[in-house]
């Protein structure tokens, strides 16, 4: 085998179980990923309707009634593209079709709003999930008086922010000073949201 | 070069080293965040688009949805306080009332008047928040606002038209066409009230952002604030600052212009002039209040670096002004206390 043919194999080889590596990786925590999203939607639902005790999904929206059954307003969601990212909203809707409140379910490229540097310690994780797979979990569960810290953390619990850093934003960046998201794509998004719910409801009230 | 070769390479070897660093670079990452105090986060929007995201560490589920329903409640009543979008807001009333009327105010409008007065008389009138005529004069103008239309809006604008009666609780212009705009100093002023009532509900750690106008309480560790890169797009940053209590915000002109006839005529109005100014490229500013640094960060925008840095390290504030510099590039003037850390990488040209 000449050079030519040897050096792209070699390479593709590399490539192909780079990628097998990061596909299982994803499969791992996608389900943990979805597991909080939920959670943060499921507050964001309560927080934007307060009085309502059950929500029943409508379709495009959901519906929001009290303990008694009586409806206290719809659930909607919106998404538009601002600047640089997407934003992702939940729009809280009174009855009469008036805005309640507005939650911002997500927002990509943002260090700051809606990032989701997650400090809860989680039970498992992939570290942990990688761990077990080589037979060592129980033995780092010993190790360490923490048990919810994963193999390679302590290691590097001594280094400043300045070791790890980011290019582009400084790592564990809390909240920006002088950013703002472009309240026309927050503005799309929550039309979007409202119309839903009138397009859905508009032929019974005609009827 | 045969394959028994490169395996043995000492290259290889380096890659495989360099891949093992950066795959424990990447695990600390994502563990990093575990260290502190568990933190929830939450942004809704409120004055018709502004996110505001509330950051809570070490709060239960249920615990925090109530933090986040008393703080939404909290923005929605100060708006309808100080928004002059609301024609029933005190500041609504305020700006319809006639001269020599008494206008009765609660503690929210009480204290933010004050505070604005504070940091008017401290900078001379570069930060005024009943100026909102002279902006939207040059704003809306076709041609150059010039002679008896400028002098007539000048003439109203300043917050030397208003007179505060704590005792009596009360609010007395001396003009009609007098209006407060409290734009520059409000988003502060509101995260201040918001931490105030977390603090009150037994919060120990908490960071609430107004869209750039940031506020916190128990920081230690210390928060990491970024500063938006004025020449780079909403999310980039260009450096840091470690921000351990109070607040930071930052002015800037972020590609924005008053423009009359395709000229340009700088960014922002000085107040007291009544005409736009270049000003820097931005201004941020440390201050123990939100409604502070708010207001201040208008102010040295308006006042430029030299006389900025001054006015603020007066104001008892910290400040950083980010200046173009010679050849396309950035001057940075801070003062002795903001601890700014430029990043590296394309943000931090």
């Amino acid at each position: 085998m000449s050079d030519a043919v040897r050096f792209p194999l070699v390479l593709g080889i590399v490539s192909v179980i780079a990628a097998a590596v990061l596909a299982y990786l994803y499969g791992v925590t996608k389900p943990e990923i979805d597991k909080r999203q939920k959670e943060k939607d499921a507050l964001a639902e309560k927080i934007a309707l307060p009085d309502a005790v059950s929500t029943e999904a409508k379709g495009a929206y959901k519906e929001g009634r009290d303990a008694e059954g009586k409806l206290v307003g719809y659930l909607a969601r919106g998404a538009a593209y601002g600047y640089s990212s997407e934003i992702a909203v939940l729009v809280g809707i009174r009855p009469d079709l008036r805005i309640a409140s507005i939650q911002v379910l997500s927002e990509k490229e943002t260090p700051g709003l809606g990032t989701r540097i997650e400090e809860a310690p989680v039970r498992e994780t992939w570290t942990d999930r990688l761990a077990g797979i080589f037979g060592r979990r129980a033995q780092a569960a010993q190790a360490s008086s923490e048990p919810d810290r994963a193999l390679f953390q302590v290691q590097f619990d001594g280094l400043s922010k300045d070791d790890l850093r980011l290019a582009r934003d400084g790592g564990k960046i809390q909240a920006i000073s002088g950013a703002t998201i472009t309240s026309k794509a927050v503005l799309a998004a929550v039309q979007q949201a409202v119309a839903a719910v009138e397009e859905a409801l508009s032929p019974r009230q005609g009827s | 070069m045969r394959l028994e070769v490169l395996r043995r390479t000492p290259r290889r070897r380096r890659i495989l080293a360099a891949l093992f660093v950066l795959t424990l670079i990447a695990i600390a990452m994502w563990r990093r965040g575990c260290r502190d105090l568990p933190r929830r986060d939450h942004t809704f929007i409120a004055m018709g688009g502004i996110p505001i995201t509330v950051s809570i560490w070490g709060r239960g589920e249920e615990e925090f949805a109530a933090d986040v329903a008393a703080a939404i409640a909290l923005v929605e009543r100060l708006e309808s306080l100080l928004s002059d979008y609301r024609p029933e807001s005190e500041i609504s009333r305020i700006n319809r009332a006639a001269a020599g009327e008494e206008i009765p105010i609660g503690d929210d409008v009480t204290r933010i008047l004050k505070l604005a007065r504070r940091i008017h008389d401290e900078t001379g009138g570069a930060f005024d928040a009943a100026s909102g005529a002279l902006f939207r004069l040059w704003k809306r103008a076709e041609r150059v606002p010039e002679g008896p239309d400028l002098a007539r809006i000048r003439a109203a604008c300043g917050l030397t038209h208003f007179r505060i009666d704590e005792d009596r609780r009360t609010v007395v212009k001396d003009a009609a066409d007098a209006a407060l705009d409290l734009g520059g100093i409000a988003k502060g002023y509101m995260a201040d009230r918001v931490l105030e009532i977390l603090r009150a509900r037994g919060v120990r750690r908490a960071l609430v952002a107004i869209a750039g106008d940031i506020a916190g309480f128990g920081g230690d560790p210390p928060f990491t604030i970024g500063i938006r890169d004025p020449r780079g797009r909403p999310r980039d940053v260009i450096g840091t600052v470690p921000l351990a209590a109070g607040a930071i915000s930052t002015s800037g002109a972020y590609e924005r212009f008053i423009e009359i006839g395709g000229v340009r005529y700088g960014h922002i109005i000085d107040p007291r002039s009544g005409r736009p100014t270049a000003g820097p490229l931005s201004a941020s500013i440390l201050a123990p209040e939100g409604a502070i640094a708010d207001a201040l960060a208008t102010a040295v925008f308006v006042l430029g670096p030299d006389e900025g840095l001054r006015a603020a390290r007066a104001a008892g504030a910290e400040a950083l002004v980010i200046a173009e510099g010679p050849e396309g590039g950035l001057r940075f003037l801070a003062t002795e206390g903001f601890r700014f850390e430029r990043s590296p990488g394309p943000g931090g040209r």
